[in-house]
């Protein structure tokens, strides 16, 4: 493969799945807690 | 006012929103724009207009809707005054166009469920089974009014059912463009196909077009300025987080967009090249490039095993995707429809009715539909504008502490967000000049793709919601007090 196409898989693919795994473990953190205060 | 119907979970509105931007955006229409616009060049605005344009324009539209509690053109009259209602029409309409024409794309998916289960889409060549089903014209038209009478129904019967399908669907299609991921970077021959996507030709940034399209697509595909995020948040909880909602839509159709281009455009390398350059068929404009995703899947599940089967599932998929995506354009209009006095009932069956019938001329006419998805695809940086010039005039802090930053969300935001919504109107402002100073066809306006046809179309929709501004107004506030 091209080495400039796997610079550009890496750091695109990289951005947006890690955007959006980061993003959901961030709002699921936040649910349990909220969750968890709303039982407390 | 009646008490609206309320999203029960946030798993719930986050599943109905992205529903509503994993749809044909990543999976017809990305794959076909990045083929056709430079591969790897492409990409690198359309990761700059994530951040600058539509994850913040999504926190907006979350943010309008939220606040104002009603559709497009009422939550523009509310925050910028009765004066600027109009804008609120024009992005309303934007999305509606949209929607007529979006409603022969997933009449194609429903199309192709039926060829899968009957196998016939595998009896021709893909590109021959494509042509030979567009030229029917009734069939288009035929699958155009199912999409219409499906979206209508369901919406009639309310968010919950969107929520409960979203719940099941989305997970699905994300498994099954995995598989099909798979199984086409195994083609023998689609590493090249992966180095025509991600490669970057550096020269061809100067060129406006793949700056256009990489808004537009950005836009087309996350729904950012399309007022939809709007109406969802009309439904929001008080107390729901709106910064990283935007993220998760914005970063997850993302996701999508690529799993679906490694998809399907390696499959044009690895099958397409033993007949034609896979490089011409991928850039060639018309049905070829058109029907992309619907020429290329079928002749990658054909080289699997339990193909069809897998083939049925993935229509079967897209086709609810699409109708996702098409119920929250349908729930847009009649949102607004409602804010104007109308019975939830009776704006439904307006809006489905003129939605066919609007939509005739896309299912018949190939240049029609493509003219149809240019002018109102790039009308969708118009409606981001509109958007952001609403939190401007509001006051851009005061907007960030009224509507954004409040108890229940998760992250606040602080100056410099201001600073990236006075960063849209340039976007906007710049790109256009760009464009209109490159671009011939002024006066061409009916040429499918000219300067020309946009101002007409949109010159025409804004000069008619200026004109009815005040009745509109009135309308709609004073549907509130009824």
């Amino acid at each position: 493969m091209n080495p400039s196409a796997v610079i550009m898989l890496i750091v695109v693919g990289g951005i947006v799945l890690g955007g959006f795994i980061l993003a959901m473990r961030m709002a699921m953190k936040r649910e349990k807690s909220k969750s968890a205060n709303n039982s407390g | 006012m009646e008490k609206k119907e309320l999203f029960t979970s946030r798993i719930g509105l986050l599943m109905a929103s992205l529903g509503m931007a994993v749809g044909t955006g990543n999976i017809w229409r990305f794959p076909r724009i990045i083929a056709k616009y430079g591969g790897g060049s492409f990409l690198i605005p359309w990761i700059i207009f994530l951040f600058l344009w539509s994850i913040p324009l999504l926190i907006l539209e979350f943010s309008m809707g939220k606040g104002a509690r009603k559709g497009t053109v009422g939550a523009f009259g509310t925050i910028m005054g009765k004066k600027f209602g109009w804008m609120g029409a024009y992005v309303g309409f934007c999305a509606m166009a949209i929607m007529f024409y979006y409603s022969v794309v997933t009449g194609w998916c429903i199309k192709y469920i039926t060829a899968s289960i009957t196998g016939k889409v595998f009896l021709q060549e893909g590109l021959t089974y494509w042509n030979s089903f567009i030229a029917t014209q009734y069939q288009p038209l035929f699958f155009h009014f199912c999409a219409m009478l499906i979206g209508s129904f369901i919406i009639y019967k309310g968010v919950r059912g969107i929520e409960k399908a979203n719940k099941f669907l989305i997970p699905s299609l994300f498994v099954l463009l995995l598989i099909a991921m798979v199984r086409a970077l195994t083609l023998p021959g689609a590493v090249e196909g992966v180095n025509y996507l991600f490669t970057p030709k550096l020269s061809e940034l100067f060129n406006y077009e793949i700056w256009l399209q990489a808004l537009t697509q950005s836009a087309w595909s996350t729904g950012a300025g399309w007022g939809l995020i709007l109406t969802y948040a009309v439904y929001m909880k008080q107390k729901e987080d709106i910064v990283l909602n935007s993220g998760i839509i914005g970063f997850g159709d993302y996701t999508v967009s690529l799993i679906a281009a490694l998809a399907i455009v390696p499959v044009v390398f690895a099958i397409g090249s033993a007949y034609a350059d896979p490089v011409e068929l991928l850039q060639e404009s018309g049905p070829a490039n058109t029907g992309l995703t619907f020429i290329w899947i079928p002749q990658l599940f054909n080289q699997m095993a339990g193909g069809r089967f897998f083939l049925i599932m993935f229509f079967l998929a897209l086709s609810f995707a699409a109708v996702s995506s098409l119920i929250s354009m349908i729930e847009l209009t009649t949102r607004i429809f409602m804010d104007m006095g109308l019975t939830r009932k009776r704006a439904i069956i307006m809006v489905g009715s003129v939605a066919f019938i609007l939509g005739i001329p896309s299912a018949l006419s190939m240049g029609f539909f493509e003219n149809q998805d240019w002018v109102w695809s790039v009308g969708l940086t118009m409606s981001g504008f509109f958007i952001a010039l609403a939190a401007i005039k509001y006051g851009v802090k005061r907007f960030r502490e009224n509507f954004i930053n409040l108890e229940g969300n998760d992250i606040n935001l602080g100056r410099f967000f201001d600073v990236i919504v006075f960063l849209i109107p340039v976007q906007f402002v710049l790109l256009i000049w760009w464009w209109f100073s490159q671009a011939g066809g002024w006066t061409d306006i009916f040429s499918s793709f000219s300067v020309g046809t946009c101002l007409f179309q949109w010159g025409l929709a804004i000069i008619i919601f200026i004109a009815v501004n005040k009745w509109l107004m009135r309308r709609t506030f004073e549907g509130e007090k009824q």
